[in-house]
């Protein structure tokens, strides 16, 4: 059976009137209410390509008709309850009934005329958009950049965001973080390529709120605020301590591409609720930006607080195992002190550890290592 | 002023942080709304979340309890298309002073969220549209 889940909301009033939504197989599906009862509501829900649903949401293509011919010659009904608004299951409807279209000409709005392209997407595609022009020298003549330089650039802005979002998070309750933990929540996804240099286009990969919030903006504003610092390579490195040793990592990885390969790069972003931010890192800002960053060693560590039961203790080799209610995952580390007559599996206790961002000898990967400076039993 | 005159400004029990800083006053401006009857009745202006208490809301519990209008009559009418609205008539309302305040939500441009002040009547600012 096909089991619905919301996906974005395109009409409220008074409720969700049509959203899209997709089931377990990718597919999308636009639904529209037709029953409003006392616990639960009841949508009509057409399978719908993406490259129609584009046309509907441009205002070009009548509801009405949707429906009437849907690409998939299938209909379904669901019932959105108080207990399941996530993969609502969706029953077969043999034959829409006249009462439950729509009437001729529902067409959806058409946005707002808004000043720049990257306010235009973000309202028009309903995300959070960023676009990073990259200037390599490639790219002076024609627009055209290296195979292996887009590609390190988009993998690099991806981990900045990752590593600023996981920050915001550190700041929210539980219930909020753990609702937020999912990758999707910072995955960025490119979209299109413009000139002008190297213009890449990035959307956020969910979409916003009924206020225009998208969770990925929080995100893109830390960035702003170390990025905006640029010619100022103290502040910036004062900026990065805030924002602790996985984003300060990323943050030195991005100079280094900006200075090894020439490449300034400057982005502007904006989402539905937000106007434009504009920032760029200059080739020649981004040679004394590093340097001061690689001066101030401990922008590479933070202490961390983690609470669960050890798993494995190895009191020769001072190494550990613990699983962390946080996260529910093992993290492993080593110790700076004695660990005799801790004891696994029963006891909770408190970890107080280094957290050290290190750089794996020959590949230059990122790795992370905890070292334990003191525990006390819960 | 304390958290507790705060939440008695508002005609319904909203949640900390509702409405949100942003959502500007509505004094002074008209607006457009589908009503069940006319002359409008008080549970015309009712929120979703005290229509319906124990229904879930795909959205946040804020505009669950805000109260939906438009910019355009237009969008009223366009509404109207949609089945569970057919049946519903036109109104404009002119806020006057001490109304509450509303935000642009949603995807469409023409939408507002309208938080309503405690003691302010909507019904004798209405008029129908045909």
């Amino acid at each position: 059976m096909r089991r619905l889940s919301h996906f974005e909301t395109l009409v409220f009033y008074d409720g969700v009137q049509i959203f899209t939504a997709k089931d377990q197989f990718d597919t999308r599906f636009i639904c529209m209410l037709f029953e409003k009862g006392e616990c639960s509501d009841k949508y009509l829900c057409a399978p719908i390509s993406l490259p129609k649903l584009g046309q509907f949401l441009e205002g070009r293509i009548d509801l009405r008709d949707i429906f009437r011919n849907p690409e998939i010659k299938e209909l379904y009904q669901i019932e959105a309850s108080t207990d399941n608004l996530l993969e609502m299951p969706a029953t077969p409807v043999a034959e829409s009934l006249p009462e439950w279209l729509p009437e001729p000409g529902f067409f959806m709005e058409p946005a707002e005329p808004l000043e720049t392209e990257v306010e235009r997407e973000a309202a028009t595609r309903r995300r959070a958009v960023i676009h990073c022009k990259l200037e390599p020298p490639e790219a002076r003549w024609e627009p055209a950049i290296y195979a292996e330089n887009l590609a390190q650039a988009v993998k690099l802005v991806q981990r900045l965001v990752k590593h600023a979002f996981r920050r915001f998070l550190r700041n929210l309750g539980k219930e909020e973080r753990d609702r937020l933990l999912s990758a999707e929540n910072y995955q960025l996804k490119v979209f299109a390529f413009s000139e002008g240099s190297f213009n890449i286009h990035m959307e956020s990969s969910v979409p916003p709120d009924l206020f225009g919030h998208v969770d990925i903006s929080m995100a893109l504003e830390r960035i702003d605020c170390v990025v905006s610092l640029s010619e100022e390579p103290a502040e910036a490195v004062q900026k990065l301590l805030d924002l602790g040793p996985h984003f300060a990592a990323a943050y030195k990885d991005l100079l280094s591409f900006i200075s090894e390969t020439d490449t300034s790069l400057g982005y502007s972003w904006a989402a539905p609720d937000r106007k434009i931010s504009r920032n760029k890192i200059s080739t020649s800002q981004a040679k004394p930006l590093y340097k001061a960053i690689t001066e101030r060693s401990e922008l590479g560590s933070e202490i961390v607080r983690i609470v669960g039961k050890l798993t494995k203790v190895d009191e020769k080799t001072r190494t550990w195992r613990l699983t962390s209610e946080e996260t529910n995952k093992e993290v492993s580390g080593s110790s700076e002190i004695d660990l005799a007559g801790l004891t696994i599996e029963t006891e909770r206790y408190e970890f107080i550890c280094e957290e050290r961002v290190e750089e794996e000898k020959g590949t230059g990967r990122e790795l992370i290592k905890l070292y334990l400076r003191s525990y006390q039993k819960l | 002023m304390s958290m507790a005159d705060e939440k008695q400004l508002w005609a319904e029990d909203l949640p900390d942080g509702c409405p949100p800083n942003d959502a500007l006053s509505v004094d002074g401006q008209s607006f457009f709304r589908l009503v069940e009857s006319i002359p409008p009745l008080e549970r015309d202006f009712w929120s979703q979340r005290k229509l319906y208490p124990l229904k879930r809301f795909n959205t946040s519990e804020c505009i669950a309890r805000a109260c939906s209008l438009t910019t355009t009559l237009d969008a009223c009418n366009r509404l109207k298309k949609l089945p569970v609205h057919s049946h519903k008539r036109v109104i404009q309302i002119r806020f006057t002073t001490d109304c509450g305040v509303g935000k642009r939500t949603g995807r469409e441009p023409s939408h507002f969220s309208w938080w309503c002040r405690n003691g302010f009547n909507p019904i004798p600012c209405c008029n129908e549209l045909l």
